[in-house]
This record gives structure tokens, sequence and C-alpha cells, in this order.
């Protein structure tokens, strides 16, 4: 399994797709949860965020369907069973750069990636 | 930049303008949601607006990567196989009228080099067909399909009165040909009725009962009621269980399966009553005695079965000319048996079931669904017309005259249905990621919690 070589997207991609696989979002909530849960470290722009949900989709990783919430009809993601495997491979791949990085620096794993 | 030029640059970059509206539709209520958090942390609202469209990034950089994902993608490997099996077809029909074939007018088998000419335009024809409805937006279909399937209804009586005075090439085939299109349609109906739970099933029985008693009681097309009655029983069989009539699955799909096996079990039974009864002309009740106990046509079977036993693995370069009619229509894979032989006749069935799991595997993961159940319908459709053919010419089970298969049967009837059929799965493919549609999937309204984490 060859590990991704662009480190930004790649975790980028984890990081959506263990949201979704929490519940199903849209795509600004993603970004506001990402930003809350991360204490403003991964400020996603919108510009990114939806070329990667739209390739996630064609991938077969996510689908889409809509739904009113508050007098808003919305697109929603939901992760696939496929997607889900993408992200159990992906979080394999994180402990194991992760890992890899704090052996070189010289520290200690704190919990789990 | 106001939100507008930000969303106008960004759909510019996106070529395929199919796909525009469904992407700025999404990113302008993100450009929304942001500006309204901004003001209602105290914003003021130009700034807020501002901000918001700051936020975003790069129009072009955004555009240039949904263009990426947005765009026709052709489905190469299939056309691929349709070019082979084209081929196949063609190699087969030039060996048959070669070798000779039984002329219209006379019981004489000749060498027919005239023929040859027209086996390739059909070909052609047909290679073109596809090409042109690929190119199609198969989307109308879902506009207005209830209207276009009582046209269908009324085309196929229609056809049925002035049956006699058709040319003879289309006085057996045209009711077919009308009942092959009606499976995509089916597709589209069963699609417009989603949704509507028992009521909206219902309708849909309603509208296939209304076509299929046409079909039968005008005398026109035994094997068309039967590919589209199956087709039409697997397409509701997947709707029902993508939960598009309701919950209640299981009671559903009884309602369709007893009937889907009674029926014919009564038609059967009724077949076999001394005078046919009410349900059945003499005609009809003695085509079903025969097929279920396969007398009428044992001189095929037999036939076959003589050519069967003579096949060898690399081909014995004989065709059945004498014993067979017409075996550039109905018997082509017998044909291929016995002239190329088990490894090549294989080869070729191979291909076509390839092609066949292939499209199967994109229509089922096909994301839009008037497309998913378009594209179901014609893999079921083509399936069955291929399965009963190749049963047939395997001495298996002879039922239904005025059989083609297709990519390999001779006529230009053939190439252009097969062609629209073909056509269409194409197009559902190519426009994957382009067109949009509104799903419905009440499911997630009582399954993903509203609050925020």
């Amino acid at each position: 399994m060859p590990v991704d070589k662009s480190l930004l997207s790649g975790s980028t991609t984890m990081l959506l797709l263990k949201l979704l696989s929490e519940k199903d979002m849209y795509g600004y909530e993603m970004i506001e949860t990402l930003k809350k849960r991360s204490q403003n470290v991964f400020a996603l722009k919108a510009g990114t965020l939806y070329p990667l949900l739209h390739s996630l989709e064609e991938k077969g990783y996510l689908t889409v369907y809509e739904r009113e919430a508050a007098g808003k009809v919305r697109k929603y993601y939901s992760i696939t069973k496929e997607g889900k495997g993408f992200l159990k491979i992906k979080q394999e791949e994180w402990k194991e750069y992760s890992g890899a990085v704090t052996g070189v620096l010289g520290g200690v794993i704190y919990g789990n990636a | 930049m106001e939100m507008h030029e930000y969303l106008d640059t960004l759909s510019e970059q996106i070529r395929c303008k199919k796909a525009r509206p469904m992407v700025v539709e999404e990113i302008e209520n993100h450009i929304n949601d942001q500006a309204e958090a901004y003001i209602k942390d105290g914003m003021e609202k130009d700034a807020a607006w501002d901000k918001a469209v700051t936020e975003m990034g790069d129009p072009v950089e955004a555009g240039v990567a949904l263009d990426r994902v947005h765009r026709p993608r052709m489905q190469w490997e299939l056309v691929i196989l349709i070019a082979l099996l084209s081929l196949a077809g063609l190699v087969i029909q030039i060996v048959i009228f070669k070798t000779g074939c039984l002329s219209n007018d006379s019981n004489v088998t000749t060498v027919r080099d005239d023929f040859i000419v027209n086996a390739v335009l059909n070909t052609l024809i047909g290679l073109a067909v596809i090409a042109v409805v690929c190119a199609l937006d198969y989307s109308f279909l879902g506009k207005h399909p209830v209207a276009v399937w009582w046209a269908g209804c009324i085309c196929l009586l229609v056809c049925h009165f002035v049956q006699n005075s058709l040319p003879y090439s289309l006085r057996f085939t045209l009711g077919y040909y009308i009942v092959t299109f009606m499976t995509p349609m089916f597709a589209a109906v069963v699609f417009c009725y989603r949704g509507k739970g028992m009521k909206g099933l219902l309708k849909c029985i309603l509208l296939y009962a209304v076509a299929i008693l046409t079909a039968v009681r005008a005398f026109l097309t035994a094997g068309g009621v039967v590919e589209l009655s199956i087709a039409a029983l697997f397409i509701l069989t997947i709707a029902i269980l993508k939960g598009w009539f309701g919950e209640k699955k299981a009671g559903r799909l009884a309602l369709i399966w007893i009937p889907a096996v009674v029926l014919p079990g009564i038609l059967t039974a009724s077949a076999f009553r001394t005078e046919g009864g009410a349900l059945l002309s003499d005609y009809q009740a003695a085509r079903i005695r025969a097929i279920v106990t396969q007398s009428e046509e044992s001189y095929y079977i037999k036939t076959i079965k003589e050519e069967m036993d003579h096949v060898s693995l690399l081909g014995n370069k004989e065709l059945p000319l004498e014993s067979l009619p017409a075996i550039q229509n109905d018997y082509v894979v017998t044909s291929m048996l016995t002239y190329f032989g088990v490894i090549f006749t294989v080869a070729v069935l191979a291909i076509a079931a390839y092609f066949l799991w292939k499209a199967f595997r994109l229509s089922f993961k096909q994301k839009n669904q008037l497309g998913s159940m378009i594209s179901l319908g014609c893999v079921c459709l083509l399936f069955v017309k291929s399965m009963l053919y190749l049963l047939s010419n395997i001495a298996v089970f002879n039922v239904f005259a005025q059989m083609s298969m297709p990519f390999l049967s001779y006529g230009l009837g053939n190439a252009v249905v097969n062609g629209v059929l073909v056509g269409l799965l194409l197009s559902v493919y190519r426009n994957t990621d382009i067109v949009s549609e509104k799903r419905i999937r009440s499911r997630y309204v009582f399954r993903s919690p509203i609050q925020k984490i």
C-alpha cells in the first residue's frame, strides 16, 4: 500500500472521513466541526473542501442526499462501506507515519493518532 | 469580490455546463451559511459577505479542481468490448453469407455476397446509433415517463391494426421493437413513482399490465412480452429493495412476486385444458403447451443436438445450412460452434458475459437514481435476450421464433434496437457526476442527530 505523497491532502481526506463516520454532515458543518475539534488548527478552505468531497463521492467513499434543515435544503454527505474501509487504511498509514516522525524526533508517542 | 463574481469565475472553470448548477448551488449555500454566521457574531452585513467570500479561497483553483471531477467520462473499456463483439458478429455473418444461406424466394442455399455489404452497413449503423444515443442526455426520459408509456401502448395498438400493410421485414418485428424500448421506459416510470408508497407501486403495476395486455391481445410478440415482464419484475424488485415504495419491503415484494409466479402457472394450466378457456386463444394455448412440453420445437432441438455432437474445439468449418432456417438471424451461436469451434465461441460469449457483468456493476454503483434504474433495466433486458437466445442455440430450450442475439445476429432492426439499449447504458455512465437530482432518503431524517458535537 503506497503512502499518500501529499501529506496534507491525504490527512484532510482522513479527517473528513473520520468526521463523516460519526454522523452525516453538510459542507459548512464539516469546516466548523473540524475547526472546533482541532482548536482552530485545521481551518479548511471551502475551495479545498468541495472538490475533495466531490472526488470522494466520485470514488464511492461518500454518498450525497438532500435534506431540509431549518428551512434550508442542504446537501448532506454520508460515508459508505468503502469509505469506512479507506478510512481504516488511512488511519493505519497515519499511525505508522506519525510513529516514525516521533521516533526520529526522539519523543514519545502520546495516545493514538 | 462579490459573491456572484466568485460563483461566476468558479463556474466558468467547469467545462461541462450541465454540471455547473448543482455545484454552484452547494457553494452558494455555503457562502450564505458563512455570512449568516458572521452576522450573528455581530459583523456588519457587507463586511460579513466580503469576509465569507474571501474565506472561500481562490475561485479559479477550486473551479479547476471541480472541473476535474465533473466531466463526461467515457467508459472506454465497454467501448472496446462493444467493438470486439460487433467484430465477432460481423465475422460470423460474413462466413455465413460466403458459405451460403437460404434465400427468401426459394429453398435453395446460395452464396449471398450482396448481403455482406448489408452486414457491414448494419454493424456501422448499429455503432452510429450507439454513438448518437450515448451523446444524448438520457435524463429527458425521466421528464414525462407516464405519457411516453401510454404513447408506447398506443403505438402497440396501432402496430396491431396496420400490421398487414407493413413491409414484410417489419410485419413481425415492429411490435417486438416497441416492446423492447418499453423496458428503459418502465425504469423511468418506476423512478417517477418513487417515494409514493404503495399507491406508487400499484400505479407501476397497472401501467405494466396495460402494456402487456395490449401486446398479448394484439398477438404481437410473445418473446417481447416475456422479456419485458422479466425486466419489469427485476426493476420493481430493485426499486422495492431500495425502499422507493416504503419500508414494508417484504409485503411489497410478495405483491409482485406472487402474481409473477402464479399468473404464468394459471396460463399454463388453462393452456392444458381441452378448450384453452377464455384466457387464451387456441394459438396461444398451443404455443404454451409446446413451450412447456418442448414437443412442437423438437425438430430444431433434435437437429441442433445432432450438430452439437460434431462440434470440436477448433471447429469444423461447416455450417448447419441445410437443417436450420435463417441461421444468420436465429442460429448465430450454433453456427459459430460448428464453424469456429468451442474455443472461439466460448471466447466470444465470455466477452459478452464480461460486458454484461461490467455494465451491471456500473449500473448498480451509479449515483443518479434515474440513470441507475434505466441502465439496470437495459442490462437485464440484454441479459435475458442473450440467455434465451443462447439456450435455444445450444438445444436446451427452444421457445421463441424471431429472436436476435445482441451484437451477433444479422439484421438492421436488431442493430438499431441493440444500439439504443447499449447507447443508453453508455450515456448513463458518461454522465455520472454531471446529472444532478434531488434524492429522497427519508431514513436519514430519523437517523442522524441534529445537534452538533
